[in-house]
């Protein structure tokens, strides 16, 4: 028998790279994906990571990217389910990460804030939810959620899990207040997302629709230290600024196209408000509480109810 | 997809580009059927530039660096080369770190014959210990001379590709190839046991 070595060490070059073509059939390689049993598969780890970490690019393209998949490119119909189920809270933190940068590049820039409340502008990442998902992210008032009506009033807003007025109240952790309108009286639904509070009210005489079908009120309640929270707001070039003041506290109305904001908790967890937009916003903060009103009723009429919670 | 007016690029579906494009969007499904195309050829990259570490660690981060620098791939340029480089520099900086090196192995479950195919009479050279004879002087190489063997004729990449993917000028690719081969009948002439490391 021949011995291999030699054998193999006297062929010419053309010939030994045929034997090291053949070799590389038997070597053994490891295989990604799901060719061997229980193997991690390794493109669907390397989306896992992709997604919990922002693309390079523009700040823009980071916002995006932050909105979820889909987001203001397509407003497909993955991208609006994923907003309406909630984003995990990492997504939170790289939005808050974005817009962080964002406020870095723009710091000193706006005067603007509240206590604890610094304002930035900027685009809105990404439209609307909506209910079908299909809808394309003009911000128009005439959008309409088809399915919206299945669910429990304000249940596309992406508020939170929906449970009772006196759930929410035990879980805030800080005195719900509600207006002391009559006609108002307690919500028609209440959410909970963490000790975030979202109340919302049908429409009905004296408080009329908002961009959301059958939605008159939304007020949100969030507790906060104004010394260690700060909140971010971030709004497009059609959004309009007003300084206000509510019940002698500080706060600001927004009106115009959607916006989207994020806080910082004192733990310094960032936590994005994704919840949608559906009309014009006062954002105000009385002790260590901030609240967000939202409503088509116009500026004097929101800052009025807002001056009744109690 | 429609390809008139559109210039095929050598070595690269068109499929790549919009797929490359989408991905740039953000379009995350768009970049994970890039990461199926070419994961196999990642892991085997890897694994030969650092045989002893753990390649698909290794072809995870380079993935997910490709992505973040997605925006820096030329869109017409092949992307398999490129994505190789990136893979190639995270299996050299895990191998760095490994210290015991056992190297290349055979598959256990030799198959021994070719499914296709009864061995032709140059394979037949390669038939029980001469496989792994030439492995292990494969092993025995330094690493340089292992990727480019490697990379050429287990990975089967172009010299162009070979070039791109280990960092090195095109015009090398030839003469490097050569002094391995070169390297490699030394290992096989050399006496039984110690591999004659230079």
């Amino acid at each position: 028998m021949t011995e291999p070595r030699q054998a193999l060490g006297a062929l010419p070059d053309d010939e030994l790279a045929k034997a090291l073509r053949e070799l590389a059939t038997s070597v053994a390689f490891p295989s990604p994906g799901a060719t061997t049993p229980g193997a991690v598969d390794l493109a669907a780890s390397v989306r896992r990571r992709i997604e919990q970490r922002p693309p390079r690019g523009s700040i823009w393209q980071r916002l995006r990217w932050a909105a979820g998949p889909g987001g203001a490119q397509t407003g497909a119909a993955i991208g609006a389910q994923s907003r309406l189920g909630g984003r995990p809270i990492r997504r939170g933190v790289v939005l808050a990460l974005a817009a962080l940068l964002i406020l870095a590049a723009v710091a000193g820039a706006v005067g603007l804030g509240l206590p604890g409340l610094r304002i930035i502008f900027g685009q809105p990442p990404s439209p609307q939810p909506t209910a079908g998902g299909s809808q394309p992210s003009q911000t128009g008032a005439s959008r309409v959620t088809p399915s919206a009506t299945l669910a429990p009033l304000g249940g596309s807003l992406a508020l939170g899990d929906a449970v009772s007025f006196a759930e929410a109240q035990r879980q805030a952790g800080f005195d719900v207040v509600l207006p002391t309108d009559p006609d108002l009286g307690q919500p028609d639904a209440s959410y909970l997302n963490g000790q975030r509070v979202g109340l919302i009210w049908a429409t009905r005489p004296g408080l009329p629709g908002t961009q959301s079908p059958g939605v008159g009120l939304v007020i949100s309640e969030f507790r906060g230290n104004v010394d260690e929270r700060y909140f971010e707001k971030i709004l497009g070039p059609d959004t309009t600024l007003t300084r206000v003041t509510v019940g002698g506290s500080p706060g600001y109305w927004i009106s115009g196209a959607p916006h989207f904001f994020f806080y910082i908790d004192p733990n310094g967890q960032a936590v994005n408000d994704d919840h949608a937009t559906v009309g014009d916003v006062l954002l105000w903060t009385k002790g260590d509480v901030t609240y967000r009103l939202e409503t088509s009723l116009g500026m004097a009429a929101a800052i009025r109810l807002a001056e009744s919670l109690r | 997809m429609g390809v008139s007016g559109t210039v095929k690029v050598e070595g690269r579906p068109l499929e790549d580009a919009a797929l490359i494009e989408r991905a740039r969007t953000g379009e995350v499904m768009a970049y994970e059927e890039l990461v199926r195309r070419y994961q196999d050829v990642a892991v085997r990259t890897a694994h030969i530039v650092s045989p002893d570490g753990d390649a698909e660690d290794a072809v995870q981060e380079a993935f997910v660096k490709a992505y973040a620098a997605l925006s820096r791939f030329r869109i017409d340029a092949p992307f398999r080369p490129w994505l190789l480089r990136i893979v190639t520099n995270e299996a050299r900086n895990r191998r760095r770190s490994a210290g015991r090196r056992a190297g290349l192995a055979l598959r256990i479950a030799e198959d021994r014959r070719p499914d296709d195919a009864a061995p032709s009479p140059e394979s037949a050279v390669l038939a029980g210990e001469a496989r792994a004879t030439l492995l292990a002087a494969v092993n025995a190489l330094r690493d340089d001379d292992r990727e480019i063997i490697g990379a050429r004729y287990f990975l089967e990449l172009s010299e162009t590709e070979a070039a791109e993917a280990l960092g090195i000028p095109r015009g090398t690719v030839k003469s490097r190839l050569s002094r391995a081969l070169g390297r490699l009948r030394e290992q096989l002439a050399a006496s039984d046991g110690g591999p004659a490391r230079d």
